[in-house]
């Protein structure tokens, strides 16, 4: 319990954007040759790594800080509100629209002519697609993140089941298998956290949510997608609640989770939780019910728009984009490449999963790039809750959330 | 003026906390109460040009949201639930490790006052694996009785039942030290006049003991009170308000809607609201103690 107010809280946010408004510009790096980057998560060390050959041949040096993904919302409201940010920011693709639309990202439009690297065309389609917000270039791609079928393959094949799931009906019927082997085993662990499965399912059902720059959630697609998703829910295939990563590689070993659906970094998690595991798992395409499209998630990197360092740092992101810095830096992180040839590169390393994701990144689509989204997310998550665990009705529940969609994408 | 000059003493020692309370509660609170009226957001933050006054919409949308009523009676029932808990388990505790003054005890009191100072993530992370469905050690315990295992976490009503125990365990030990400073401040003599009188252990308690914590009894009350009306630390890093909402308070709604989702207009008209609700509620509990006895 706290005993300070939140009002307290709320309000000193305002006040301090409000004292702190005259600030501008960037505050710390003092000296004209170097550049500060904020990266989320925490890649800091390799960051500092990587940047170690620029700073060699530029002079330019590179000032790292990472922040944390949940602190990363509350970091760039402030740089906003007192303009005192980095040069470079990482910026998930969800928070791509409400940043430009702020005003915290610099109109690259015009500027990357002159960087070859920085070419759209260089990068999987579905990432260059987020480079523009409103028709003005705001940002670079960077890393990219798919979602993708895990399963783990001695079990499948222990239960009768040959081969990875293609299709929705052969999904379902493959987790009805598995979870016949009773024992509280299931046959698969969907998170109804995951703001990508529905989408994910309506894209494979051949929708989508968006037309045009309008939501539009009262489509067959999406309520079969919905539909689908609770179908695995009432059946009981899937255990019925909210599965952090630590439950599902926890589940995954013991293998009453023998399939799920997520990405590149689950297999760092078990790769580094799960050693064991090695050559017992693979992961597939995302299952079609008409194409196999999965979502196209990621990083990119953008110039914060009270930078005075542009070319510096524009000089900085064109070295991060070469395909020798992005595969070496997939080497030191496992961050997937959102350059093609980089990750094409890798892929003729041999890594079978390496060119799953290969596939089904070109194979993406991305996250609705609207301001609104950020509100509109957690509404569909609570939409799929209440279908998926409490066993409300999908007829009822979709045009009640889809009008309620609407509303918010209008304000 | 010469009033003023008179007060100097005072005036140096009261005013640089008045000063800090004015710069860091009072402006902020009417900060927010104006920030409500508008329509506040990441945009608003870059370029102040663009809020716009939209009077008191904020507030007709809190009053249809129905995600702010869903949170409005959950933090009632925290309040309703885990006020009178951790007075009475506070109380309790305080009584039992007052009875004695060994080393065992001053061990004992530094063990039920530790939850009060440590982390909440630390102690989130904790009670999160304690809790676990499938793996937890609570579970495993009661399978060991035969016991089905509980959701702990995994139903919102439930959920709502195991953040509170926490918010118990976490709270009690403060005021625990405060029951045990006013249960030592008891004059000895009343405890021997009623030995003399020959009285029960029990008469001393509740003829004696209770009465006289009665203070100390209403500032626990009070401060528990509005602890738990800002019920937020518990539900944002071990449920994130799901599953279903069933966790969601208000304090976090007005936490997710400023900082997630940077509608800050509309997290601070549910401040607002809390503001006034906390000061309706100290308020009644003031009155109501105004017809007390004293002794």
């Amino acid at each position: 319990m706290r005993r300070r107010s939140i009002a307290v809280l709320a309000g000193l946010a305002v006040a301090a954007s409000a004292l702190a408004g005259c600030g501008g510009g960037d505050g710390g790096a003092g000296d004209a040759q170097s550049i500060e980057i904020w990266t989320m998560g925490d890649k800091a060390k390799q960051m500092t790594e990587i940047a170690a050959a620029f700073t060699a041949d530029t002079k330019i040096e590179i000032k790292v800080q990472s922040i944390p993904w949940k602190n990363a919302r509350d970091k760039m409201s402030a740089a906003i509100a007192s303009g005192n940010g980095p040069d470079i920011v990482q910026v998930g693709h969800s928070f791509l629209a409400e940043f430009a639309d702020a005003g915290a990202l610099l109109d690259l439009s015009g500027k990357l002519s002159a960087y070859p690297e920085l070419d759209g065309a260089k990068f999987f389609p579905a990432s260059a697609e987020t480079m523009k917000v409103g028709g003005a270039t705001v940002s670079v791609p960077w890393i990219a993140d798919t979602r993708v079928l895990f399963y783990r393959t001695d079990v499948l094949q222990q239960a009768g089941v040959s081969k990875a799931p293609a299709t929705w009906d052969e999904l379902t019927a493959a987790a009805t298998t598995l979870a016949a082997r009773g024992g509280g085993n299931f046959g698969i662990g969907l998170n109804t956290d995951d703001q990508f499965l529905p989408l994910i399912l309506t894209w494979s059902a051949g929708g989508d949510v968006v037309n045009g720059d309008q939501v539009s959630f009262d489509t067959e697609q999406f309520k079969s997608a919905v539909a689908y998703e609770q179908s695995f829910f009432s059946a009981g295939l899937t255990p019925k609640k909210a599965q952090p990563d630590a439950d599902m590689v926890q589940g995954f070993k013991t293998g009453k989770i023998p399939m799920f659906v997520s990405g590149p970094y689950m297999a760092t998690l078990l790769n580094n939780q799960a050693p064991e595991l090695a050559g017992k798992w693979a992961v597939a395409a995302i299952p079609a019910k008409s194409s196999a499209t999965s979502v196209m998630a990621g990083s990119n990197l953008a110039i914060f728009s009270k930078s005075k360092k542009v070319d510096q740092s524009l000089k900085f992101m064109s070295y991060l984009a070469q395909k020798q810095t992005q595969e070496s830096w997939f080497k030191a992180t496992n961050d997937l490449p959102a350059r093609q040839d980089a990750l094409q590169g890798l892929v003729a390393g041999g890594d079978a999963n390496l060119a799953v994701y290969y596939e089904q990144m070109r194979n993406a689509k991305i996250v609705p790039q609207l301001k609104a989204w950020g509100a509109i997310a957690p509404e569909m998550v609570r939409a799929l809750q209440k279908v998926c665990v409490s066993g409300a009705s999908v007829d009822t529940t979709v045009p009640a959330f889809a009008a309620k969609a609407r509303e918010l994408s209008a304000k | 003026m010469r009033k003023l000059s008179r007060h100097r003493g005072a005036l140096i020692f009261v005013g640089p906390s008045v000063l800090l309370l004015l710069v860091f509660m009072v402006v902020p609170i009417l900060v927010a109460a104006g920030a409500s009226l508008t329509d506040l957001d990441l945009r608003g933050l870059a370029d102040p040009s663009s809020v716009e006054f939209i009077g008191l919409e904020n507030y007709r949308r809190l009053l249809s949201d129905e995600l702010f009523g869903k949170a409005a009676v959950n933090t009632l029932l925290y309040v309703v639930i885990g006020v009178p808990l951790i007075v009475v388990c506070s109380l309790a505790v305080a009584l039992l490790l007052n009875m004695g003054s060994s080393r065992l005890f001053r061990g004992l009191r530094a063990f039920y006052f530790l939850p009060a100072i440590t982390n909440i993530v630390a102690v989130a992370v904790i009670w999160g694996y304690l809790y676990n469905t499938d793996s937890g050690l609570l579970n495993y315990l009661l399978s060991l009785g035969g016991v089905e295992p509980v959701p702990w976490l995994d139903q919102p009503f439930v959920a709502k039942l195991s953040l509170i125990l926490v918010g118990v365990w976490k709270g009690a030990g403060f005021n625990m030290i405060i029951f045990l400073a006013a249960l030592q401040g008891i004059p000895r003599e009343y405890y021997e006049a009623a030995a003399i009188d020959g009285v029960t252990p029990w008469q001393r308690l509740t003829r004696i003991t209770i009465p006289l914590l009665r203070y100390a009894t209403f500032f626990v009350t009070v401060t528990t009170t509005i602890a738990w009306i800002q019920f937020f630390e518990e539900p944002f890093v071990m449920t994130d308000g799901g599953p279903l909402d069933g966790t969601m308070s208000v304090a976090l709604f007005i936490y997710q809607n400023g900082f997630n989702l940077s509608d800050f207009g509309y997290a601070s008209a549910a401040s607002v609201l809390l503001f006034l609700a906390i000061m309706i509620v100290t308020a009644v509990q003031f009155r109501l103690r105004r017809s007390d006895v004293e002794y």
